[in-house]
């Protein structure tokens, strides 16, 4: 290194800095070429240019004729409503964001209607919180439950937008207005929830397992839930080992519950970065074997391949696109999303850890909570880390993944 | 059912997904009077809007693509406009073929403007798909004469007016500037090792005659200059992505410099390396920098951009430092004693710095 610079001075600064120029211009129209693809045309009529989802079954033949329907009838509130139920719980299995967009079409008809009917204002809310509008979905649950004091499906998801937004009191409020509303089960787990997260994970944990012991007691969609909370529960707690198999029972019952049913993309996800937090790339790589290709999924096959050495271009490529918005930081939908790829993919901390703060704005459970935190060691950055630390302080929150990377932090 | 929905969207929650994103490409040149260009559609954003499987064989060929073709165009047409600053321009637009991104097949249309006039103000009005899809976006670059924008647009922010003439690829640049001082000011290791190279010319070494304050300058400026020349050569290399490193080896190396800067300033009888050190060490720095340029992204400004703003922004906060520091060290040396105890001081912290560095930053 040192015989090049005496040459390069032996060359002269200006001689120098021109070269340095000229080959960086060089390189920008190189760039500038590659980065917009050449566009071709196909040499064959019959070639296939892009493969739509399937959409056989049942869900779709019913999605099908509910179309129908509202396309008699454009202002049905039932069957707008049934017909953005449909695409919404397609979305939560599939994770293909055009289904909401399908679903907030089917409800166009009331889109700036400050007082629509109590069905159509509860999917707007669904819809609004799938996209992180977490402010337009209290509006709109905070009106159905003054109409309708006893709607469950308002109280639960309103709980589940506080605990995501860190505000813990408003959501043990709602879940204790569930316990004369809805199932013992349903009250006392939207209640666990929120006590795992407060400094009582333990009970909360003891609380669930009491919950599934009973077999057949609940139904199946309950206890893919109910066993996804005593996963992660157990996996805040340390208990690897109970964590694993409360994933593998809530797998388990989501293919119980139908034929139709898959697991969803949060399950999938979740038991995916278990897997990969205690380096089992290949297990990891099983599991999402048959996963629809949502990019959250698709984020965690990545990391299983980087972690075994044979990261895909082409896939870091794909994600590159998908998520450019988000990575630039003019999509916050997918900041979280923008986050995990930057730090666990691309290994680019200091941008993972502005997305990542970014997303703590918007979203703060633990997997959020992660991001800033490993971001934050991996930039040398402990100070950014601090809206974090408070969280973890005032909460209470005993996880003890994130409880050692904050005393890594510290150190 | 109603309330076992409810219980699953808890679940639902937080996986909102990019998963195939609905996003057009639009490219525009302005030439005098006429505008050409490309608009990128996917064609599953056009399966959505008009259909384009006819045989419901959840396949688009290229055959049934080509049989829609007068459709889209009018779609596209329908909902796409582009305007001087009192007149809509005669837009045309023709599909003939397609391309990939990111994994997913898009339309490929010509765009051919004819304005009445050269037009001084461009303005581009989009309202593709937004009626099917809220979040669908828009990223759009108007350029002219070398130069160009982009934006983003979306179903709230429609439309995009461009000032012709101000077309600058130099307009992104004061952000790049504050970014590089930024990062200079908060990567202690650069300011470390910069502070290293300093201490030793100023304070002089043990025992030996100090250098004069004028031939300590001119010692200085040899070191930074060095320094600059070094990290901008690597810098612009990386980022034009001439060279690659992992950035955990260049971190670590980085702070293997700082350690290696603080022992040799305390070594007896080791000769000082000067301009010859700060410009080995400053090639890895520059790629430090280099990563750090990378991680924020050229958010539309144009590479070279980027890389000038970020680099002048780098050389500023840099001399800010120097010239800071250098007083400071030329009022220390005259007292009795000092030089000594700072120089011995400096480099120890600095030194200790860098093995917790090193530490941190060595692959695990």
């Amino acid at each position: 290194m040192c015989s090049e610079s005496l040459r390069v001075r032996r060359l002269g600064r200006r001689r120098a800095s021109a070269a340095v120029l000229c080959s960086a211009l060089f390189a920008l129209c190189a760039i500038e070429l590659a980065a917009f693809g050449a566009p071709f045309v196909p040499s064959d009529d019959s070639q296939v240019l892009e493969r739509l989802p399937a959409r056989t079954g049942r869900e779709w033949q019913a999605i099908a004729s509910l179309r129908a329907e509202l396309a008699r009838e454009p202002r049905a509130a039932s069957v707008a409503a049934e017909l953005a139920r449909r695409y919404l719980e397609l979305f939560r299995a599939e994770g293909e964001p055009r289904l909401v967009a399908y679903a907030q079409s089917a409800l166009a008809p009331w889109r700036d209607d400050r007082d629509p009917p109590l069905e159509i204002a509860q999917r707007r809310a669904e819809i609004a919180q799938s996209e992180h509008r977490f402010d337009d979905a209290v509006a709109d649950l905070k009106k159905v439950i003054e109409r309708d004091p006893r709607s469950v499906a308002a109280r639960l998801t309103l709980a589940s937008i506080d605990l995501v937004r860190a505000d813990y009191d408003a959501s043990r409020r709602e879940c204790s207005r569930l316990v004369l509303l809805a199932d013992a089960a349903v009250a006392g787990a939207c209640s666990s929830a929120v006590r795992a997260m407060t400094g009582e994970a333990g009970g909360a944990y003891q609380y669930l397992t009491h919950l599934v012991a009973e077999p057949g007691a609940l139904p199946p969609e309950l206890r893919v839930w109910i066993e996804t909370l005593a996963a992660e529960t157990a996996e805040a707690l340390g208990a690897w080992h109970n964590a694993e198999a409360h994933y593998r029972a809530a797998l388990a019952a989501a293919s119980a519950a139908g034929a139709d049913e898959r697991p969803s993309v949060y399950l999938l996800a979740a038991y995916a970065d278990f897997l990969l937090r205690a380096h089992r790339p290949a297990d990891a790589l099983a599991l999402l074997k048959d996963a629809p290709p949502a990019d959250a999924l698709t984020l965690r096959i990545a990391v299983a391949e980087k972690q075994l050495g044979r990261l895909d271009a082409a896939r870091v490529e794909s994600l590159s696109y998908r998520l450019q918005l988000a990575l630039d930081g003019l999509d916050t939908t997918h900041a979280r999303e923008a986050a995990y790829f930057a730090l666990y993919v691309l290994d680019k901390p200091e941008l993972a850890m502005k997305r990542a703060l970014a997303n703590w704005n918007v979203q703060r459970e633990p997997i959020d909570a992660r991001l800033v935190l490993e971001s934050a060691l991996a930039a040398h950055r402990a100070a950014d880390a601090r809206p974090v630390l408070e969280w973890l302080a005032t909460s209470g929150c005993e996880h003890v993944d994130l409880q050692q990377l904050e005393r890594r932090l510290g150190s | 059912m109603k309330l076992i929905l409810g219980v699953l969207l808890l679940l639902a929650t937080s996986t909102a997904l990019a998963h195939d994103p609905s996003r057009s490409l639009l490219t525009l040149q302005v030439e005098r009077n006429e505008v050409h260009g490309r608009l990128d559609v996917s064609l599953r954003d056009l399966e959505d809007a008009i259909g384009l499987d006819a045989d419901g064989d959840y396949a688009i060929t290229w055959g049934e693509v080509q049989r829609r073709r007068a459709d889209v165009e009018r779609y596209v047409l329908q909902r796409l406009a582009v305007g001087g600053e009192d007149a809509p321009c005669a837009l045309g637009a023709s599909l003939g073929s397609v391309d990939a991104h990111g994994g997913a097949t898009y339309a490929v249309l010509d765009l051919r403007a004819t304005c009445v006039a050269p037009p001084r103000h461009l303005r581009v009005e989009y309202g593709l798909l937004f009626d099917i899809d809220g979040a669908h976006r828009s990223l759009v670059q108007i350029g002219s004469g070398g130069a160009a924008t982009t934006a983003v647009l979306s179903a709230e922010h429609p439309s995009i007016e461009v000032e012709v003439a101000k077309l600058s690829a130099w307009s992104g640049l004061g952000r790049f500037v504050t970014e590089g001082v930024w990062h200079i000011w908060h990567g202690y290791d650069h300011l470390a090792f910069v502070l290293l190279l300093l201490v030793p010319i100023v304070l002089g070494p043990r025992g030996a005659k100090q250098l004069g304050a004028r031939a300590a300058v001119g010692e200085i400026l040899r070191v930074v200059t060095a320094f600059t020349l070094a990290h901008s050569i690597t810098l612009a290399l990386a980022t034009l992505g001439l060279v690659s490193v992992p950035s955990r080896v260049i971190e670590s190396v980085i702070a293997l410099s700082v350690l290696i800067a603080a022992v040799l300033n305390v070594a007896p009888s080791v000769p000082r390396l000067g301009a010859r050190l700060a410009f080995c060490f400053g090639l890895v720095h520059g790629l430090g920098f280099a990563s750090a340029l990378r991680d924020l992204g050229t958010g539309g400004a144009g590479m070279l951009v980027s890389l000038a703003g970020f680099n002048l922004g780098v050389e500023a906060g840099q001399l800010a430092v120097v010239g800071t520091v250098m007083p400071v060290l030329f009022a220390v040396r005259q007292v009795r004693g000092w030089p000594q105890v700072l120089k011995w001081s400096c480099s120890t912290a600095c030194g200790a710095l860098a093995v917790v560095w090193i530490a941190q930053r060595l692959p695990r």
